[in-house]
């Protein structure tokens, strides 16, 4: 008899338990703070950034000429990148020359890091899509004992190539709409199309010295920004 | 910051514009190696009264022993074949009975630039064999392409093309 009396006072206790438990969790679930609807993001463009590369346009002389010019339009924290250049080389070998021209153009997405700065500066990352259409030339000797030496005489008519790159860089304002910035870009998957089968091609257009896997590019650039629409000021977060 | 970024510009900019090392795996020279009929696996030395190339006047050796050869191929521009003529002792003790052996290959050619200080090499791919009085049991074929290990010398650095059995 006793040990039922004991068996019904445990069973209540127990109940009482999950019960005050519960409150408690019921107590919790109603005092927790509201979310905050986050601020709605607004992807409309609001300037057009142009700019072309220093770099090519200091390099252009004897073995180098070309020009490449640069645009981005931001999309909030998203910019799509277009890049549109031309290049030709004109090499002394060892042993021979090689010249070679064409225009190349990228295409990608970079995304801003810096989302907090006031002036609206930018440390990005991003991809790129290249391709490029391009000729080239090639005269060298070859020699081998027993043999006259050879003059050899190759060109490639019209070689289309695509790569892929990762880059990163700045872009910093400087003085109302003129900005800087650079961008550093690791090219990857070089393939050619085209060329024919005695010449394999050697300086692609935008990408460099195709044998090379991955090669690496810089631009140092100057940008006008021509803006369309005023941004609102940028929150900047204290910790 | 400004600073900090062109001393980064700087230093990429400098990193960027290195050319590799001069390592030139092109060759024209064709790798033979002379094996016993009976034995593959043993070379044999075979004496040769002399070799002659296709487009050439000189000759590439006069009598000699040899148990494996470097032959070049003819590097005119227009030339996709090469003729290589043996000659040699049938009988390595007794060099009065010869023999003459004929190879005509042929090959495609391409032509790549390494860089502008080593320069531009042709590099020959395909090698076939298209006229010989060699049976074909007497041939056996280990690699179509003309190539070398450019940190070593010697034939061995030369990929073996060709494995004649007498």
């Amino acid at each position: 008899m006793l040990s039922i009396i004991r068996y019904c006072i445990s069973v209540y206790l127990a109940l009482l338990l999950a019960q005050f438990a519960q409150a408690q969790e019921k107590t919790t679930t109603t005092t927790k703070p509201k979310a905050i609807p986050k601020p709605k993001i607004d992807y409309s463009p609001s300037a057009l950034r142009v700019g072309t590369d220093i770099i090519s346009l200091v390099k252009t002389g004897q073995t180098f000429k070309g020009w490449e010019l640069n645009g981005d339009i931001d999309f909030s924290r998203y910019y799509l990148a277009v890049d549109v250049g031309s290049w030709a080389k004109n090499l002394t070998l060892n042993n021979g020359n090689y010249t070679n021209g064409g225009t190349y153009f990228r295409m990608g997405i970079d995304v801003n890091f810096l989302t907090n700065d006031p002036d609206r500066n930018m440390f990005f990352l991003g991809f790129r899509v290249g391709h490029s259409l391009f000729h080239e030339t090639l005269t060298y000797q070859a020699t081998s004992p027993l043999f006259s030496p050879a003059n050899y005489q190759l060109s490639n008519g019209s070689v289309s190539g695509g790569w892929g790159e990762l880059t990163t860089g700045l872009r910093v304002k400087i003085w109302k709409g003129l900005w800087m910035g650079y961008t550093a870009r690791m090219k990857f998957a070089p393939g050619t199309k085209g060329n024919s089968a005695t010449l394999a091609p050697y300086d692609m257009p935008g990408y460099g010295i195709v044998q090379n896997k991955p090669w690496w590019g810089f631009n140092y650039q100057v940008f006008w920004r021509f803006a369309w629409r005023k941004l609102p000021p940028v929150v900047v977060k204290k910790d | 910051m400004k600073f900090v970024v062109l001393m980064f510009v700087s230093l990429v900019l400098a990193s960027c514009f290195n050319e590799g090392d001069c390592l030139i795996s092109a060759t024209n020279y064709v790798h033979f190696q002379f094996k016993k009929k009976t034995n593959i696996t043993t070379d044999t030395t075979v004496a040769f009264t002399s070799i002659t190339v296709s487009n050439s006047n000189s000759l590439l050796l006069q009598d000699s022993l040899s148990s494996e050869l470097l032959i070049p191929l003819d590097i005119s521009t227009d030339a996709t074949s090469t003729t290589f003529i043996f000659h040699r002792a049938d009988d390595v003790d007794n060099p009065t009975i010869t023999a003459t052996d004929t190879l005509q290959v042929t090959y495609t050619k391409q032509s790549k630039v390494i860089s502008r200080d080593c320069g531009a090499f042709t590099f020959y791919h395909n090698l076939k064999i298209i006229r010989t009085n060699l049976s074909s049991a007497q041939i056996k074929i280990i690699s179509t392409d003309l190539i070398k290990d450019p940190t070593s010398s010697g034939p061995s650095a030369y990929a073996i093309n060709y494995q004649i059995l007498y």
